[in-house]
């Protein structure tokens, strides 16, 4: 049942209640048909005993019934399935009778008659009979017994027929249902069955058809919304992939292109040792940033699928940023600008990948810095909001809509400055994966005055492990 | 010492083979699993460099061989940096572990220190390369007698060159070993302070210790 297809289960759910119910109606009908008849019966007999009293009163006496059972007799005319006896009371033996099971009735009537006036017994034959008894008067005074019987022959027959046609009937009527159950089923799965055909249109090549929400049920409906949306998810992020293999592409090509044709160039003549120590440096250092290049990849690739890698530590932000500080001093001083680490906060974490944060971070911001400005590494913990780095650099102000970019891959908000700094373009690509591993967050602001920030937010110590379920 | 190095790819072995044997290493070279395999239990080796994508036999069970045998050191190979290998390979008894691409005074180091692992060198206090002294508990340098200011990173950045004197130490080692920087940064801030240092150690004088290595990094020895 667990593999069998929703229209087949469906169908024999329906299948089954309809089953039961034609079962029960059989059911319900037999008994109210063999009620009514017994009912029917019972009137009968109240009539015709009635009318055997009406007879006797005539009568004068109780040894003229015996002279002349005429008038009784009229009465069973047309009446095949009816018999009458009529007896002195306490007495087994008949006045008037007429037919055999009259005068066994007389002595069945004595031994089964209780509360209920009506008797239910069998002939020696096996029918089945219904006796009704009861007092009569003759005109003298005296009493007589009367009863009076009906044989339910019949109604057996129609019972039995009922029954019969109804059990033949019961197959039939069960293919029906299923039938028809199935029918309802596939029908009403119709809508369900289009949606998988359009959902199988759907292919990498083309994530950009959408289903249609007009002319669904409406439990499907959101079904068919919530697919669209993951599609929309999927459209973006295939975007994303596929720009960024054309960006690393591109960013892999130039280098590459530069190598093959220094070393070409190079080779095509023979020059003294020292040139070729010198291209074979300069092929050193191109390599090397191409090395890191690859590296740096490897890192995002697997920060977005490891979260497990983790290796959380207590890590004390303060003194991870004077160890980041420190090492960025000689070039901070170089370059006149002072880096100040400001406040403190302790939280749970991967050191080595924290301290690259905050490297990369720092980094960049130097590098931004005018002649004789500062750098700011400013921590704060709050115990609901979680601890917070940010690091703030006074410089040219970063117009608004590069800033939620600043963190995509290879994004430049200045296109014209190219990567001869040494830069792989991912520093802050990888700055915004690491924080997401933490279930944090990154972001960057630039105000009016040329201050721009950007925020390393982690989550308050409640939080730390949620994001990793 | 004699070093067996498993790789398939040519380039690699060829360059491996040359960088070690230059190094003062003598190298044989395997380029399929079953080859290697049938080295490492033929002959002894102080230390084994091991791919783990080889052709016949993959890198795991070649290990796994080698560590049934006996406990040469093993320093695996690999292009893919995945934590799952690594763990793998830690679990399956390799003892350190290099992802592609990497440099190789980098490798270098690391075989240095696998092939020295049993005696525990202990740096002696005081370092001398030609006119140059250092004293690490007094935290002081000398040149030609003549007292060095060295900030507390300068200071270490300096007897970590004189200690690996005429070893070439890249900028990553260099970060990692005096910054405690452990990955890969874009930054010059190596270079800045080695530019420092030298001007420190090296400016007045006429015989300069500290030598770039373009392209690979820097050496600390005396070269007259």
């Amino acid at each position: 049942m667990r593999t069998a297809s929703l229209s087949l289960r469906l169908a024999l759910w329906v299948g089954a209640l309809g089953t039961s119910l034609v079962c029960a109606v059989i059911g319900f009908s037999y008994l109210a048909l063999v009620q009514q008849l017994d009912s029917q019966s019972r009137e009968h007999l109240r009539g015709k005993l009635e009318q055997v009293q009406h007879v006797l009163i005539e009568e004068p006496s109780v040894r003229a019934i015996r002279a002349d059972t005429h008038g009784l007799n009229d009465l069973l005319i047309g009446h095949d399935e009816l018999h009458l006896a009529v007896s002195r009371p306490e007495s087994d033996v008949a006045l008037a009778s007429f037919s055999v099971i009259a005068r066994e009735s007389l002595h069945r009537v004595r031994r089964g008659i209780g509360q209920d006036p009506y008797v239910d017994w069998r002939a020696g034959d096996g029918r089945r009979l219904l006796s009704l008894a009861a007092q009569g008067k003759v005109r003298n005074g005296e009493t007589v017994a009367v009863v009076v019987t009906v044989d339910r022959r019949a109604d057996d027959r129609l019972q039995a027929a009922f029954l019969r046609t109804s059990l033949l009937a019961l197959p039939a009527a069960l293919a029906l249902v299923m039938a028809g159950a199935w029918w309802i089923a596939r029908r009403g799965l119709k809508p369900l069955f289009r949606l998988r055909q359009a959902v199988t249109a759907v292919t990498t090549r083309d994530l950009s058809y959408r289903l249609t929400e007009n002319g669904l049920p409406a439990e499907l409906r959101e079904v068919a919304a919530s697919f669209n949306r993951m599609l929309q998810r999927l459209e973006d992020g295939v975007s994303r992939l596929f720009q960024f293999s054309g960006d690393l592409a591109h960013e892999m090509r130039t280098p590459i292109s530069n190598l093959l044709g220094k070393t070409q160039v190079t080779l095509s003549k023979a020059r003294p040792a020292d040139e070729y120590r010198s291209v074979l440096e300069s092929n050193a250092e191109e390599l090397e940033r191409l090395g890191r290049l690859v590296n740096d990849m490897l890192f995002l690739a697997q920060a977005e699928h490891a979260q497990a890698a983790l290796q959380r530590e207590a890590v004390d932000l303060k003194q991870d940023a004077a160890r980041v500080a420190e090492f960025f001093e000689p070039v901070a001083e170089e370059r006149q600008v002072t880096v100040r680490v400001d406040g403190a906060g302790v939280i749970q974490a991967d050191r080595l990948m924290i301290r690259r944060a905050i490297s990369n971070l720092v980094s960049n911001a130097i590098r931004h810095t005018p002649r004789g400005r500062s750098v700011t590494v400013r921590i704060t913990e709050t115990p609901d909001a979680g601890a917070t780095v940010s690091v703030s650099n006074s410089g040219e102000r970063i117009s608004p809509e590069h800033l939620p970019r600043l963190f995509e891959r290879f994004y430049r908000a200045d296109p014209g400055r190219s990567r001869t700094q040494g830069g792989t373009g991912l520093g802050l690509a990888i700055v915004k994966s690491i924080m997401k591993l933490h279930g944090g967050n990154a972001n960057a602001e630039s105000g009016p005055g040329g201050i721009t920030s950007f925020h390393l937010v982690f989550p308050n110590r409640a939080q730390y492990d949620q994001p990793r379920n | 010492m004699r070093i067996l190095v498993v790789e398939d790819e040519p380039k690699t072995a060829d360059y491996l083979r040359q960088g070690l044997s230059e190094s003062g290493y003598v190298v044989d070279v395997a380029t399929h699993g079953i080859d290697g395999r049938h080295l490492a239990q033929e002959s002894e080796y102080d230390l084994v460099v091991l791919d783990v994508n080889l052709p016949g036999a993959d890198g795991w069970s070649v290990l796994q061989s080698i560590r049934s045998r006996g406990s040469t050191p093993v320093l695996m190979l690999t292009a893919r940096g995945l934590l799952n290998d690594k763990l793998k390979g830690f679990d399956l008894g390799a003892d350190d572990y290099l992802v592609k691409p990497f440099q190789f005074p980098e490798l270098l180091a690391r075989v240095r220190r696998l092939l020295h692992r049993g005696a525990l060198t202990i740096a002696p206090d005081v370092l001398r390369i030609a006119d140059l002294d250092l004293d690490h508990r007094r935290h002081r340098a000398l040149r030609g007698g003549t007292r060095i200011n060295l900030t507390a990173k300068e200071f270490a950045l300096l007897r970590l060159l004189m200690r690996r004197s005429g070893e070439v130490l890249t900028r990553a080692q260099l970060a990692s070993l005096v910054w405690d920087m452990n990955f890969d940064s874009d930054t010059n801030a190596v270079e800045v302070a080695i530019g420092r240092l030298r001007a420190k150690v090296d400016g007045p004088f006429e015989r300069k210790l500290i030598h770039t290595v373009r392209g690979v990094g820097y050496v600390l020895e005396d070269r007259t």
